[in-house]
């Protein structure tokens, strides 16, 4: 049996095509489009440019996109080391916290620790994450001792897993992140802000 | 979107370019001269083109950053079907024959031995492509002796017959992106110089320098 080789043209996807793979996607939070409060969420269809296909994926994985880590070489993007280190903690912090509220809680003391270091990136990385950052620390200020809860800390796990895939984040995204840290009954704003606020 | 919006983006570049001149007005393509390099933005694409990039990168991606942000916020775009960057690098020979020597030797290509098609010798250019589902580069050598022939989009205008004279061997890198980009991941400023510096690394391994 052979098989021959005839000219073909590549169709234009059609419109139901285009939006079931829209339907399909769902962004590094995992929200699908449907449940992002975008304007990007429900009516403008997305086209691919001539010779992509790249609706039909999820988007990138930062570390390819700016080079794979090779031999655990540092990432081109320091501050993603160091955010791939907090996300450890967190990490671990979850695992504790079934166990031992102690010991969940003095590796958060950890990361509070480190929130200062990823701070000093914000100058390279943009407004949305330095409030990222700055939200959590407050948040963990706000508590005056008391630990987090498992689904507090998987709340900020998720905030910060997002935040290291989109580190270039705009303030509104940010904002978003910080909605839903703060649902899980973290307060972000600083004590005494809204005072200020209502004195005037 | 574009359309309401293209005044609006043509404003806010005036206030953080040089010398703006609109090149071109219309409703789905709008082209900006500046002293920092030609803006295209289009419907299905925009485009950042420099003649003679600084030999830092660092102000071209300034420049870059400048330009998404504005076609970010006010078209509010998330997401990015296909991200490219194109370079072209040159390696001079004295002669026409070093230069198809070089070529004909560059095991990737393997032109020396392999002729599917019989095009027949001396192959003067030869492509390349790798493709993954997420990355993607267009790897091109071509023998140059004489004005460096491209072409250039109407945008360059008067530029586009500038052109040095070279003699040796063209590398023209098409790097892009299969896989679609958040928004949120991509930084011009950050990303070319990282890319750049990983494509010349990569491409000197490829030809052995």
């Amino acid at each position: 049996m052979t098989s021959t080789i005839t000219p073909d043209v590549i169709p234009f996807p059609s419109r139901s095509r285009v939006r079931s793979i829209e339907d399909s996607y769902t962004n590094t939070a995992g929200l699908k489009r449907s449940q992002q409060n975008t304007p990007y969420s429900s009516d403008i269809p997305v086209m691919g440019v001539a010779g992509t296909s790249a609706l039909k994926s999820h988007p990138i994985s930062i570390d390819v996109l700016y080079g794979s880590i090779e031999n655990g070489a540092k990432h081109p993007l320091e501050a993603l080391n160091s955010l791939a280190q907090v996300i450890g903690l967190l990490e671990l912090a979850k695992d504790a916290s079934a166990e031992s509220v102690l010991k969940s809680d003095a590796i958060m003391q950890e990361f509070q620790l480190a929130l200062r270091q990823l701070f000093k990136f914000r100058q390279n990385l943009g407004d949305g994450y330095g409030l990222v950052v700055n939200c959590t620390e407050v948040a963990l200020i706000n508590q005056r001792g008391v630990p987090l809860s498992s689904s507090q800390i998987s709340s900020v796990w998720r905030a910060f897993r997002a935040l290291r895939e989109t580190p270039f984040l705009s303030f509104d995204r940010a904002l978003d992140l910080v909605e839903d840290v703060e649902a899980e009954g973290l307060e972000t704003d600083p004590h005494g802000i809204g005072d200020l606020l209502g004195a005037e | 979107m574009l359309y309401d919006k293209t005044g609006q983006i043509v404003h806010r570049l005036a206030e953080g370019l040089t010398n703006l001149e609109i090149a071109q007005a219309t409703p789905n393509h709008t082209v900006v001269k500046t002293d920092e390099g030609v803006f295209a933005i289009e419907l299905a694409a925009s485009r950042v083109q420099v003649l003679h990039p600084e030999s830092s990168l660092e102000s071209f991606g300034k420049h870059c950053d400048f330009f998404y942000d504005v076609l970010f916020s006010e078209l509010q775009i998330r997401l990015l079907a296909r991200i490219g960057f194109r370079t072209a690098w040159r390696l001079a020979f004295d002669t026409v024959e070093e230069s198809i020597n070089f070529i004909s030797t560059l095991e990737v290509l393997n032109t020396a031995e392999n002729d599917p098609f019989r095009i027949g010798s001396p192959i003067s250019e030869c492509t390349k492509r790798w493709q993954s589902d997420k990355l993607g580069i267009n790897f091109s050598a071509r023998i140059v002796d004489g004005e460096l022939s491209a072409e250039l989009p109407p945008e360059f205008g008067d530029d586009r017959n500038k052109m040095a004279r070279v003699r040796g061997v063209i590398f023209d890198l098409d790097y892009y992106t299969v896989a679609p980009v958040d928004c949120g991941q991509w930084r011009p400023s950050e990303w070319i110089p990282i890319t750049t510096r990983k494509l010349k690394k990569d491409m000197e391994a490829l030809i052995e320098l």
